[in-house]
């Protein structure tokens, strides 16, 4: 009988452990691990540097073909904009658009879209890839385009930014430690 | 038959010990989800969809979906839920003969009602996404007729799904049937706390819909004699209440609107599950006779634990109106532990809201998301160039 008791607890450990291998996701939020300490990021937006379909083209800004911050899709209004600021002077938008591609960077269009730059051109055109479909709002990656910065481990980011962690001043504010 | 909690924790600690086992958590896409990598789960689990008539194809595409979507690749994931739901839909399917002789693993993975629900729900809320209404609607029917496959004598949680009524009720004003959202409607609120945002009044004047999601959906243990049961229980959430700000004023709380542990307790045995039952018990009783024992080995008689585990465990909706603009977002987390839930906050920046067309966007809270705690900001022209083009 104690035999038996035994197999069957081996059993349900066994079956418990493989359940588990699945379920990795509680470890990583449960209280028992509850040292760590939440640092939010600041509670204040940085000067936005790239500007993209989504959140509307900055007037002057300069195309991303020519080396600028700007990654709107090409459109005969956006045009307009940058002849206005001596860009693509003699340039139809047909030229444009031909110069992207030629360059490999893959637009926006009615079949490429919202892939939030996971597609395989991807990530965006910033980020050293060849997709300038606008990203998707309420993501880090949304953000990390539009400030033209990432947020990474200090020990996976490159040795010359391994101290540019902003300062823990006013602009962040710590949760309380978890009760225990 | 729900876990207790002391179950829960060890199953925590299994998975700490199998997680150390492992020792591949860059590559794990249980362990990138779970830290909020979802575009490198996403990337991860591309590779790994099997074969359409693979028996877990439904399962990995459902997995490799919920990270595309939390990533905001939100193309691919309304394609691979696409073909997530026509597999679960699928009336034929292998290994259902095979699974009442061996392992019930071998089936085709389908999915449980509450799964397929989810399945249907995010179709249809992308489908929203895409200003495709008339699809919008059709999903949230089929997340309703799903639940009414709930395996249970009591009628009402064969009706409870709450996001689905609400997300139907509201597709159903988008079609200008308002007598039909206005029952739906009704149905929201009857199953849960009563919210003036699940009124039709509120849903005909909101230009913003959000739908949050918080913590990890329910999850299977074999347990009960040879294993024959499926032990029903849900990852710990810290979160119990979401406020929303915008711009850094208050716009209220969201309302809650599901728990899937519920759902997914609701259902009960079915007569695969009575035979599997059976099966245990006669593989315990064969274990305890001197020389049958040898036979016991034989019997498999344990439960089917495959989960779609990336769900979320808790739905909510926040729907208003905000003015059109770019604007800052903050989701404030709350719970019976404050500095637990404040690790789920977040708050997102320059998020759009366009004066001419409704606005849908979803929000994974989940531990650490924004934690920026050793981190460093590196600007994205540091960042190494893609080779290949």
């Amino acid at each position: 009988m104690r035999a038996t008791v035994r197999r069957h607890r081996l059993r349900s450990l066994g079956a418990w452990c493989a359940a588990a291998s699945a379920l990795l996701a509680v470890v990583l939020i449960a209280p028992g691990c509850g040292e760590r300490v939440f640092t939010p990021k600041p509670a204040l937006a940085p000067q936005p540097v790239y500007c993209f379909d989504t959140v509307g083209h900055r007037a002057g800004a300069k195309p991303w073909i020519l080396g600028g911050t700007c990654c709107c899709t090409p459109s005969e209004e956006i045009l307009l904009d940058w002849k206005a600021h001596g860009y693509f002077a003699d340039k139809s938008l047909e030229d444009v658009v031909a110069l992207y591609k030629a360059k490999g960077i893959e637009l926006a269009s009615d079949t490429h879209h919202d892939c939030n730059n996971a597609c395989p051109a991807g990530p965006h055109v910033v980020k050293g890839g060849h997709c300038m479909v606008p990203p998707t709002p309420g993501t880090e990656n949304y953000e990390e385009v539009l400030f033209g910065q990432v947020y990474m481990p200090k020990d996976r980011a490159p040795k010359e930014y391994a101290e540019a962690v902003p300062s823990r001043d006013t602009a962040y504010t710590v949760a309380p430690k978890p009760a225990k | 038959m729900i876990l207790n909690g002391r179950g829960v924790w060890l199953v925590a600690l299994g998975a700490v010990v199998c997680g150390l086992a492992a020792g591949c958590e860059e590559t794990n896409p249980q362990v990138l989800f779970s830290r909020c990598r979802y575009a490198e789960c996403e990337q991860v689990l591309r590779p790994q969809i099997p074969d359409a008539k693979h028996k877990d194809y439904a399962l990995v595409s459902l997995q490799y979906s919920s990270a595309a979507l939390e990533a905001g690749d939100l193309a691919t994931a309304a394609g691979t839920i696409a073909k997530a739901e026509a597999a679960m839909n699928e009336i034929e399917g292998g290994g259902d003969t095979a699974a009442v002789v061996v392992a019930e693993s071998l089936k085709t993975y389908r999915g449980d009602p509450y799964e397929k629900g989810m399945a249907h729900l995010y179709s249809g809320f992308l489908a929203l996404q895409r200003e495709d209404h008339e699809n919008a609607l059709a999903a949230f029917r089929r997340a309703l007729i799903a639940d009414q496959d709930t395996r249970t004598e009591n009628p009402d949680q064969k009706q409870d799904f709450v996001a689905a009524h609400y997300f139907a009720g509201l597709a159903y004003h988008l079609l200008d049937e308002n007598e039909n959202a206005h029952v739906h409607l009704e149905q929201a609120s009857r199953y849960t706390a009563p919210n003036a945002m699940l009124t039709l009044g509120a849903v005909s004047t909101a230009n913003t819909f959000l739908l949050i999601t918080s913590g990890y959906g329910p999850f299977k243990i074999a347990s009960g004699p040879g294993g024959s049961i499926a032990a029903i229980s849900k990852p710990p959430d810290p979160v119990t209440q979401v406020r929303l700000e915008c711009d850094g004023s208050p716009l209220g709380d969201a309302a809650f609107l599901d728990d899937l542990l519920t759902q997914a307790a609701a259902q009960g045995l079915g007569e695969m599950d009575k035979i599997r039952i059976a099966k245990g018990v006669s593989k315990e009783v064969l274990a305890q006779v001197p020389y049958a024992s040898l036979f016991s080995s034989a019997i498999h008689a344990e439960a089917d634990v495959r989960v779609w585990s990336f769900l979320p465990g808790r739905l909510y909706v926040w729907a208003g109106r905000l003015e059109p603009g770019l604007h800052t977002l903050a989701l404030r987390c709350s719970g019976p532990d404050a500095g637990q839930a404040a690790a789920c906050d977040q708050v997102w920046f320059y998020v759009p809201v366009k004066a001419e067309k409704l606005n849908f966007l979803n929000f994974r809270l989940a531990p650490f998301r924004q934690d920026v705690t050793d981190k460093v900001l590196v600007p994205v022209t540091a960042l190494p160039e893609k080779k290949g083009k």
